[in-house]
């Protein structure tokens, strides 16, 4: 056995790293480069009922080892995707994260149900803006949040990923989803942030405000996933920065049992293939296996 | 079950992630010109393409358009600007760096002539369509503008060396001539000129450059850099508004057409 196979919410994973939303697409544009199967899974881009157009740009800008993003959650919506690029990433034989949100919790089911048929596990994104109750964030508000995983779980018998966002109260949110029923969480969202342009004297983004991403983000989501898995026994898929076989190991001791590569794609399109290689050599070398080092810096000395 | 994909099987895009090798760089002015050995890019760059360069210790890459690619070496024009422009002009030759290459799609052919409208750095794409058209043995007219004189040895550089004859404007007449390329263009244009147009600079500047070759019913290409990460399609952050609906610079452009942007 590989040391990198992993079980995940009842489905086995060859290795534990996958993409993580919106940063991969629904993998076409790198298909030609490695096969996507080879990835332990795809998250897909965002999913919503209705095409969103998304933001005014710029919709990225670099910062000091990371980037912001405010691509607004452009998308085509869920019958587009699962018109053709759902059956196509099954085609590959790609194990498939597909990541839904919505303006209302009834939304949220809504796209759930229909991408069910192509789906090995459902994320749901709660970072996205509750229209009808004051523009706060799912993520934010435990009861809203719960809602949502309460609607979701009605319709889908696949496995239900709650994203958690490190802009709301992460363990308060974690607890409120798991009454409602959620299988696992993912984490984290990315930090909200900032970049002034000095020439224009307003923020460089379109939106104003993105979301930060990348390495600048790593210690931040390492300590969450270690709190999270504190205070849960359902299953963590960790993100933050990840592009080295030490910085997937972080997240592994922390207590994530998968692992997803996002802005590090963005500066190599090889990187969530090279973090396999490298965690395979890793491992091997050590003659230990992944599961060996999930949650271990939770166990007494 | 998995139902049958409705869509057709699509065509292998040809990019690939290329090592290459930085092997020297000139200052002009403002502006610096970077050669690049790239013995992995076989396939000539088409005018307008762009490679994503990657840039040490940064997490983005930078998308430039190559002003000349000659066997394996890559001529690029490079204005730095922010932290990753200024660092990637300060590299040491040797220097191993990574390009996503050739990404995005080329200007396509004049139906005779061809009139260059350019700023800055916006010189290099249409200098590789200018020695494009100039082996087909086309006219070019050249016209390129600048706040004052800073962009003379860029000029020269890239459009000097194909035997092409300049016209440059100066915003503060100090060199040149005084005024914006535009108005070169409309000039030509209004004189009746069969030519198409090409222009790649500041939005403002291809923006009057549209204006202009739509009012003398001409038609015209316009390069569109819009802040972008990955380059191939899959981060959606480089949204063009046209009149076909939003598209992304990086797999629908750089290129457009002047009248399907929505200025």
């Amino acid at each position: 056995m590989s040391p990198l196979e992993t079980e995940f919410l009842g489905v086995t994973f060859p290795n534990p790293v996958v993409t993580a939303s919106g940063t991969f697409n629904f993998g076409r544009e790198y298909a030609h480069l490695y096969p996507l199967n080879k990835l332990g899974a795809i998250t897909t881009k965002g999913v919503s009922p209705r095409p969103i157009m998304g933001a005014p740009i710029p919709r990225i800008t670099e910062t000091p080892m990371g980037m912001l993003n405010a691509i607004g959650l452009e998308n085509k919506g869920v019958d587009a995707y699962v018109a053709d690029e759902l059956p196509w990433l099954k085609e590959q034989g790609a194990r498939v994260i597909v990541n839904v949100f919505g303006d209302a919790a009834a939304d949220f089911a809504h796209v759930a149900r229909k991408v069910s048929p192509y789906a090995d596990i459902i994320e749901v994104n709660l970072s996205c803006p509750n229209v009808h109750e004051g523009n706060l964030p799912f993520a934010h508000d435990p009861k809203a949040g719960a809602e949502v995983i309460h609607r979701v779980k009605e319709v889908t018998s696949r496995p239900v990923l709650a994203k958690l966002s490190p802009n709301g109260p992460v363990l308060p949110v974690a607890e409120a989803l798991e009454h409602a029923g959620v299988d696992g969480f993912s984490l984290i969202n990315t930090l909200l942030g900032m970049r002034m342009d000095l020439e224009r004297k307003r923020p460089v983004l379109g939106n104003r405000q993105g979301g930060l991403s990348g390495p600048a983000i790593r210690p931040v989501a390492v300590r969450l996933v270690y709190e999270l898995y504190r205070n849960t026994d359902r299953p963590i898929l960790g993100m933050g920065g990840i592009a080295s076989a030490e910085d997937a190991l972080e997240f592994a001791l922390a207590g994530a049992s998968l692992v997803a590569v996002g802005t590090a794609t963005f500066s190599n399109p090889y990187a969530p293939i090279k973090l396999i290689e490298e965690l395979k050599r890793y491992l091997e070398t050590r003659s230990e296996s992944w599961n060996d080092w999930v949650g271990t810096a939770h166990t007494p000395n | 079950m998995t139902p049958l994909s409705p869509e057709p099987a699509t065509t292998r895009p040809g990019w690939d992630d290329h090592d290459v090798e930085l092997l020297g760089g000139d200052r002009l002015g403002p502006h610096w010109r970077l050669l690049l050995r790239a013995p992995t890019i076989r396939e000539p760059f088409q005018p307008g393409q762009f490679l994503n360069l990657s840039v040490p210790g940064h997490v983005l890459r930078r998308p430039l358009a190559p002003s000349r690619h000659q066997s394996s070496e890559i001529e690029l024009i490079v204005t730095p600007f922010g932290p990753g422009t200024r660092q990637l002009v300060r590299l040491p030759p040797g220097t191993r760096l990574q390009a996503l290459a050739p990404l995005g799609s080329r200007f396509p052919a004049p139906a005779g002539d061809a009139a260059l409208v350019s700023a800055g750095a916006g010189a290099a794409p249409l200098a590789l369509l200018a020695a494009e058209l100039l082996g087909e043995g086309r006219q070019v007219h050249v016209f390129h503008g600048a706040p004052a004189g800073e962009d003379q040895e860029l000029v020269e550089m890239v459009y000097g060396r194909l035997g092409l004859d300049v016209r440059y404007f100066s915003e503060d007449g100090s060199h040149g001539l005084q005024g914006f390329p535009t108005e070169g263009l409309t000039k030509l244009l209004a004189g009746g000129a069969e030519v198409t147009v090409y222009s790649v600079g500041p939005y403002s500047l291809m923006r009057a450059a549209a204006k202009a070759t739509r009012k003398y019913g001409r038609t015209g290409y316009v390069s569109l850099d819009v802040h972008m990460a990955c380059g191939v399609g899959a981060c959606l952050s480089c949204a063009v508004q046209t009149r076909k609906g939003q598209k992304h610079a990086c797999i629908d452009g750089p290129v457009f057409e002047m009248g399907e942007v929505v200025w």
